[in-house]
């Protein structure tokens, strides 16, 4: 049975520093992005602002009758109308992503099955080791 | 009775109770997630439509299905507070489960501030109604303490509570389906035939509905968390786990056909309540009623379930030192991990803040959708190191590996639908999961006991 | 006041109170039970 690993004690300044770690890593990564999102393109505020219509937003009069009864006038239901997700796929944007989630993966994998063998090695003992 | 004298009687532990059964199961897995009925499924009509909404919900209705399955396996096997990072640590290894924790802890408290940002919304939007403005900030606030408190309290309390308020949410969304379509009796008032489009993004648009799609069902996958609280995890987790499942798939059902034959697409892709909205285009002041209750009281299991589920995914990490281990007490009286819940606290009212419900919603699944992909490769592992017959399981699932290839590669669909209009998000997110692996290989994992990290009565796994 | 403002102050101080009362209660508590005991729950073991 090869000698269990001695973990140092924590101290408890040390525990608390990691808690605060731990914070400002869930806020940085998280937070910070939905705080500094740019808000979505303005409308051009200028004098050619045709007048917008039920019919310009391809609303046909049973839409128009619901959205009356739930309350919301046309200036509100334009741009819920108006505002579309853009579907291009940037090759570039997606082959990162995918690098950076399978890299993940990848990383993790690897580190989590050297530090399981120490783990099995020190409950289980010296085995055949691969 | 003195600390020390306390310290010096009999070595008791101070362990969580075994008191649940399962129907408490089935009510902290649905408890968790039939708000997402009531709130967030709707995105993903705002990603691709009505239709596309529907497509959505079928095909990761077979995602989730897939998980149940492969989920109750282990999770019955391996019957401790921690669900999914215990396995992980089993299975895979001290950084996967470190990981996996986190998975847990960041998609049940996202889900959280989700929950108290709708409840706090809901009295905006009521108040508005009799035409006062109100803040929703003591809203979010309260809902949060309150279900703190009870979750400080105890575990008992909270889950038979769970109970009863998620049965009224349930049978709130199946009156409404009664009285809307006409089969309670009253005038139907569905329009389907007239509000229904064509794909507004065609196919690429389904696909990206997927991303929301998830949230009709996210967090089944919290009835493990009960796991080491449970007084026969080999037949109630698998019980209450797809119990749940088929309840959801009703419940979905139902509010997508009553939601989607209601209101126009586009104000539907972006509602906040898409059921209350249901309700008060009904008319009917009782239903409106009803539909506010189910609405809060959807919101405030879930989140419950929530705080159950993440302060035990937090305590398990720190109680193997993965996390600073003072997180691990456990309150000498009410036995519930006391710090670790307060901890989370801050954490899912400032995002409830932020206000941005769609966003909050995407950490969540994100972290969960982490947690799935794990779990596709997690099973093959466990039959592998430990196959059939060489440990007890408590449920051997069928047909392997057909769910957990099916879940890998619905996983895949999903990330890639999350890529298509929330990218910056789907970045962020693995942003945070890799540096908080950095540190915890450089900085944490020193303080950890290897062997004790192991504590499953099992042989040694196979091929190592 | 009207009511919406005396439902907010009201939750606010519902919180505040709750909040408080486990803050005490934590307190309370490590002081009058050892840490070793506090952290002494195990994994996976049986009651």
């Amino acid at each position: 049975m090869s000698k269990p690993y001695q973990p140092p004690v924590q101290s408890g300044a040390g525990q608390f520093f990691d808690s605060l770690v731990v914070l400002v890593l869930v806020y940085v990564s998280l937070m910070a992005p939905l705080l500094f999102k740019e808000a979505p393109a303005a409308p051009e505020a200028g004098a050619e602002k045709p007048a917008v219509t039920w019919e310009s937003l391809n609303q046909t009069p049973a839409m128009v009758e619901q959205w009356d009864k739930l309350g919301v006038n046309i200036e509100a239901a334009a741009p819920m109308i108006a505002n579309r997700f853009d579907y291009t796929i940037e090759p570039v944007s997606l082959i990162l992503t995918i690098l950076v989630i399978v890299g993940y993966f990848f990383f993790v994998l690897r580190t989590s099955d050297r530090e399981f063998r120490e783990v099995i090695r020190e409950r289980f003992g010296p085995g055949k080791e691969n | 009775m003195t600390a020390a004298s306390m310290a010096a009687a009999a070595p008791q532990k101070n362990a969580l109770l075994k008191v649940l059964g399962p129907i408490h199961v089935w009510a902290l897995g649905v408890g968790i997630v039939l708000v997402g009925e009531y709130m967030g499924w709707n995105f993903s009509v705002g990603k691709g439509g009505a239709y596309g909404s529907l497509i959505a919900c079928w095909i990761i209705g077979l995602l989730y299905t897939c998980v149940a399955m492969i989920d109750s396996e282990v999770t019955s096997t391996v019957a401790a507070a921690g669900g999914q990072y215990t396995q992980a640590k089993h299975i895979i290894g001290p950084l996967m489960a470190f990981n996996v924790g986190l998975y847990l802890v960041m998609a049940y408290t996202m889900l959280e501030a989700a929950d108290a940002l709708v409840v706090g919304d809901l009295i905006k939007t009521v108040a508005g109604q009799y035409g006062a403005e109100v803040d929703t900030k003591p809203f979010v606030v309260l809902t949060v303490a309150v279900l703190a408190w009870l979750n400080y309290r105890g575990v008992f309390m909270t889950l038979t509570v769970n109970f009863v308020i998620t049965a009224f949410a349930f049978i709130a969304i199946v009156l409404l389906f009664f009285s809307t379509t006409g089969l309670g009796g009253a005038e139907p008032i569905l329009r389907h035939s007239e509000l229904l489009t064509e794909l507004p993004y065609g196919w690429i648009g389904v696909v990206a509905a997927l991303q929301f799609g998830m949230w009709y069902y996210l967090g089944i996958e919290g009835t493990c968390q009960a796991a080491e609280e449970v007084r026969s995890p080999g037949r109630s987790i698998p019980l209450g786990t797809m119990g749940g499942m088929i309840t959801l798939l009703i419940a979905a059902t139902m509010t997508w056909y009553v939601c989607a034959g209601l209101m126009p697409w586009e104000y539907l892709g972006q509602a906040v309540t898409p059921l209350y909205d249901a309700g008060r285009l009904t008319g009917n002041l009782e239903m409106e009623v009803v539909l506010f209750i189910g609405t809060i009281f959807a919101a405030v299991a879930s989140a419950n379930g929530c705080i159950n589920d993440a302060s035990r995914a937090w305590f398990s990490m720190a109680r193997d030192r993965y996390m600073p281990q003072w997180f691990g007490a456990v309150h000498p009286r009410y036995r519930t991990p006391y710090r670790s819940i307060l901890f989370l606290v801050p954490i899912a009212v400032s995002f409830a803040f932020t206000g941005l419900l769609d966003q909050v919603v995407t950490f969540s699944i994100l972290s969960g959708l982490l947690g799935y992909t794990f779990m596709s490769f997690n099973i093959v592992r466990f039959r592998k190191l430990w196959p059939l017959g060489s440990i007890n399981r408590g449920y051997v699932h069928p047909f392997h590996p057909i769910p957990c290839i099916l879940l890998g590669l619905l996983c895949a669909a999903t990330y890639f639908a999350t890529y298509l209009g929330y990218g910056a998000s789907l970045l962020s997110i693995m942003a945070f999961y890799i540096l908080i692996s950095v540190w915890f290989v450089t900085r944490r994992y020193k303080y950890v006991r290897r062997g004790d990290q192991f504590t499953m009565p099992w042989p040694r796994p196979k091929g190592y | 006041m009207d009511f919406w403002t005396a439902l907010e102050y009201a939750a606010w101080a519902v919180s505040i109170v709750l909040f408080g009362w486990m803050l005490a209660d934590a307190r309370f508590t490590s002081s009058q039970y050892g840490e070793d005991f506090l952290l002494s729950s195990r994994e996976g073991e049986d009651e």
